[in-house]
């Protein structure tokens, strides 16, 4: 079976997106062809477009940005959707995993919607997926022992998610928060995460609240 | 001050200008936008302001000085144009970085005191699914946003809109 993964990022360096598909590829078979594609801030060629449209299933992996997709991701989806209904696909079905900086993957849930209404105009079928919240969690633990557990249900997801693509069976969609309670990850991202970012670039706490005017 | 962002091609802003009471911003992708990298330099670098060098790194600015916000984009999917959204991503140095947490929900910190009303034109084919999903986009926007108020419209042509307002 042809899988394309498309990371939907507008990083440069390393992204959430592209963490969580290399989380996911560990449980599909290697006998699948699969391709990565990561989109950035530049968009596909030609090229990549009719191959993405010609496979057998997409995975979609990208952050939610103002409560729905990435700019660049949606220039991305009007192109595919000229090029499948140009050519009407029956077959191919989409699954979606979005990551969000609250909390609450919850969240995600009207960017599900907006990939379901993409694919009722591009003809191809809806495949659910996975919204996880408190994305940046995810590069953030990477390189600490043992905190991985925090993201064990995601990878108990994934697995499953992994069966589903092999099968091309739709399945719902899953909200996740990682296994950590929502005031400790709270106080673990202002003390652990933006403070010392800040006092990289040399500010204190007091300047983070500047009001330009 | 009313800020107006728009994807139209061919509006003429000094006719919308003058026919407007009160201060008017108008702001619309002049195809040089920079998309956001999410780096978050408008939070921890240069606090308020993003780091682009383009004529989109004050929108938090605006926004702090906005009592409307009005929105006039194409919807696709139930959601924005690419213009719009590529505008509106530009300006997430209008919170802080700190989390809140309000009807058991996680949210930004507001970085000013300022609480707008959300005016929302959406035109184009638009199916009635992807209408309540635009509602619920404005809506969610609203939150994020501060808002004090949302409004959502739709029209099946973008001249519509202009009649409207
Ligand atoms: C412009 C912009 C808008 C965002 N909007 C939201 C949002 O509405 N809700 C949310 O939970 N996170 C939001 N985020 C946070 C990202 O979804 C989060 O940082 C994500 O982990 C980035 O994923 P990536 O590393 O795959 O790019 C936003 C980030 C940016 C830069």
């Amino acid at each position: 079976m042809k899988i394309s993964l498309i990371n939907g990022s507008q990083k440069s360096k390393e992204s959430n997106s592209g963490l969580i598909l290399d989380r996911l590829k560990r449980f599909i078979n290697k006998d699948h062809e699969i391709k990565n594609h990561k989109l950035g801030v530049k968009g596909f060629p030609e090229e990549t477009l009719r191959k993405i449209c010609s496979g057998d299933v997409i995975v979609l992996a990208f952050p939610l940005y103002v409560d729905s997709i990435p700019t660049n991701l949606l220039k991305l989806l009007i192109e595919l959707e000229k090029h499948l209904t140009k050519e009407p696909t029956e077959d191919i079905v989409i699954y979606t995993i979005i990551n969000n900086g609250f909390y609450e993957g919850k969240q995600t849930h009207i960017a599900f919607e907006i990939i379901e209404n993409w694919c009722e105009r591009s003809g191809i079928k809806f495949g659910g997926g996975i919204g996880q919240g408190a994305g940046e969690t995810i590069g953030f633990v990477k390189n600490i022992p043992f905190a991985g557990f925090i993201f064990y249900n995601l990878d108990r997801s994934l697995k499953l998610l992994a069966q589903k693509i092999e099968t091309k069976e739709p399945c719902n969609v899953t909200y996740l928060s990682p296994l950590l309670p929502r005031f400790l990850c709270r106080i673990m991202a202002h003390h652990f995460f933006w403070y010392p970012l800040a006092r990289k670039n040399k500010l204190e706490k007091e300047d983070l609240v500047r009001k330009p005017v | 001050m009313i800020l107006l962002i728009h994807d139209l091609k061919g509006l003429d802003e000094d006719i919308v200008l003058k026919n407007t009471q009160g201060e008017l911003t108008i702001v619309s992708d002049n195809g040089k936008i920079r998309p956001c990298i999410c780096c978050f330099d408008c939070w921890i670098k240069t606090p308020g302001q993003c780091i682009a060098h383009d004529h989109y790194n004050h929108m938090g600015k605006l926004f702090s000085k906005a009592e409307e916000l009005i929105i006039i984009s194409r919807c696709f999917y139930g959601s924005y144009s690419p213009s719009i959204h590529g505008v509106l991503d530009r300006g997430i140095s209008y919170m802080l970085p700190y989390f809140k947490t309000e009807n058991k929900e996680t949210h930004h910190s507001n970085r000013y005191d300022n609480h707008f009303i959300i005016s929302a034109h959406f035109y184009g084919r638009i199916s009635e699914k992807e209408k309540e999903t635009a509602k619920k986009l404005i809506k969610a926007n609203g939150i994020n946003l501060f808002a004090r108020e949302t409004k959502v419209h739709f029209y099946e042509t973008s001249e519509e809109i202009l009649e409207a307002l």
